[in-house]
């Protein structure tokens, strides 16, 4: 597998209850060359994106149930940052699609690396403008 | 409201009435008619008297027709039968005539009486029966209810069980990709072939649940499409990548061939799941050395046609038919649990597409499908 850098030392925050799939996620995108900071819970993502500057955001299923909410919280504040959304239920990304067109890209879990490395370069592709 | 009370209870008084009076009637109409008619008078005087007891018994039941014969018989011997304008029979020829239609009459009347009466018996019966089939309707659409509301929780089980396995699986392949991928540190062969039997399994198992969560809900109605323009060589291009280790570890060939610039509309999640049903398919049929191809290529100006074909052991001519059936596996040898084709199927169908499978034992399979071009 490839793992030239694609981040530049942009600077990501995964957001997402699950800490091993957020660990697995730190790991690789510290070896694409990103600077990864992690919040648990929709808060502590929202705390992180006031406090500091991030270039992306990368939305793991903040559960089922929140996913949307979670999303639209970060999106209020910050309307045009770059988010990847990773969910178990594609009828969560499709309703996080309807409440914010401007999505930049998404996932089904459980992905396969190539999935998740073509999805990353995309959402990277697009320019931060805040 | 009291003149409605009294009519309602005088009803059925005044239908009793008018029984008896048209049995009267009747025998009236019968006598004047044959009076007035000397053709039937002097040949069969008894003739229209039948009529009016098998009308009084039809209509009015056993009263009146009971009433009409004794009419019928009084006013033939009245009437008709000599000496006449008397009751009195003087000649046994007349005696014998009269009671020969006495016996008609009540013969008449008896069957009428019992035809009706089996009428009557029918329509009950016919009415018990429709009350029964009512019944036993209600109780079916109950049973269809309580089954439909069993399959959706059937439904709704899987599909949670099916989201509920999603996050520990992405966690499990996380961490076992990133340590083949080497960011963790150098891994002797050992614990690389290990590591790429627990890959393997990995993804079986990510392809069983996604298989399961599609047939959940494809058989609840609830799977909808999420339709975009999308580039087949980008999606084929991911898709192979996925497979390339496993084609590698069975020295199978895996190579694609796409006509530039072919875009088509659908949804890519579940263009996914077709190619990777597919070509899990392929690569598992394939023996090692074999080749599997993936093409593609326009069909008309609405239409793209993709095709895997594989250099595998085939499908019988008998099984052939089969092969898009739920849970139908060739061989028990055979992994998986014959949902892949079913599912893959659906999902071309739900895009307006068409899937076919063309086949030789011994030499290979060729799976096809269409999808709608994007405009």
């Amino acid at each position: 597998m490839s793992t030239e850098s694609i981040g530049s030392s942009r600077r990501l925050l995964i957001a997402d209850n699950d800490s091993d799939v957020c660990r697995t996620l730190e790991d690789r995108l510290e070896a694409y060359g990103f600077c990864g900071a992690v919040a648990v819970d929709g808060a502590a993502a929202l705390a992180l994106l006031e406090a500091e500057r991030f270039d992306r955001l990368i939305d793991i299923d903040v559960p089922q149930r929140d996913g949307t909410k979670g999303l639209r919280a970060p999106r209020h504040h910050l309307p045009l940052l770059p988010v990847l959304v990773i969910s178990v239920s594609i009828a969560c990304i499709q309703a996080m699609k309807h409440s914010s067109p401007q999505l930049n890209g998404d996932l089904l879990k459980p992905f396969m690396t190539t999935e998740f490395k073509t999805a990353l370069t995309q959402c990277v592709s697009q320019q931060r403008i805040t | 409201m009291r003149w409605r009370a009294s009519t309602r209870s005088s009803h059925p008084v005044n239908v009793q009435v008018l029984k008896y009076g048209l049995a009267v009637l009747a025998v009236v109409l019968a006598t004047g008619i044959t009076w007035q008619l000397p053709s039937i008078r002097d040949r069969s005087p008894f003739l229209l008297f039948i009529l009016a007891v098998l009308f009084s018994t039809w209509y009015g039941c056993r009263g009146p027709g009971l009433l009409s014969v004794f009419l019928s018989v009084a006013c033939t011997d009245y009437f008709f039968l000599h000496p006449v304008r008397t009751l009195s029979l003087q000649e046994l020829g007349e005696l014998t005539r009269l009671g020969l239609f006495g016996g008609v009459a009540v013969v008449v009347f008896v069957m009428t009486d019992r035809l009706k009466q089996a009428e009557a018996h029918l329509r009950e019966t016919n009415a018990e029966l429709e009350q029964r089939v009512r019944e036993r309707t209600e109780k079916l659409e109950a049973a269809t209810q309580k089954l439909r509301e069993l399959d959706e929780l059937k439904s709704a089980s899987v599909s949670i069980a099916s989201h509920e396995v999603r996050t520990p699986l992405c966690a499990i392949k996380g961490y076992v990709d990133n340590l083949l991928a080497g960011f963790v540190s150098e891994l002797n062969d050992q614990v690389v072939y290990y590591l790429k039997r627990i890959d393997y399994n990995v993804n079986r198992l990510i392809r069983m649940t996604n298989d399961l969560l599609d047939l959940s809900q494809i058989e609840a109605n609830r799977l909808t499409l999420d339709l975009q323009e999308l580039s087949i060589q980008e999606i084929l291009d991911q898709v192979v990548e996925n497979f390339q280790r496993e084609a590698q570890e069975k020295s199978i060939t895996l190579t694609t061939q796409v006509t530039p610039a072919l875009h088509v509309r659908a949804d890519r999640h579940k263009l996914e799941r077709i190619l990777t049903n597919l070509l899990d398919n392929a690569i598992k049929f394939t023996p090692a050395g074999g080749r599997v191809r993936i093409e593609s290529h326009p069909v008309n100006e609405h239409a793209v046609k993709l095709t895997v074909s594989d250099t595998g052991c085939g499908i019988a001519p008998h099984a052939i038919e089969k092969v898009f059936q739920k849970f139908h596996r060739e061989t028990s040898e055979h992994r998986g649990v014959g949902l892949g084709l079913a599912i893959t199927k659906s999902l071309v169908e739900l895009h307006g597409g068409h899937i076919s499978v063309d086949s030789d034992v011994g030499q290979g399979t060729t799976f096809s499908f269409t999808l709608p071009v994007a405009s």
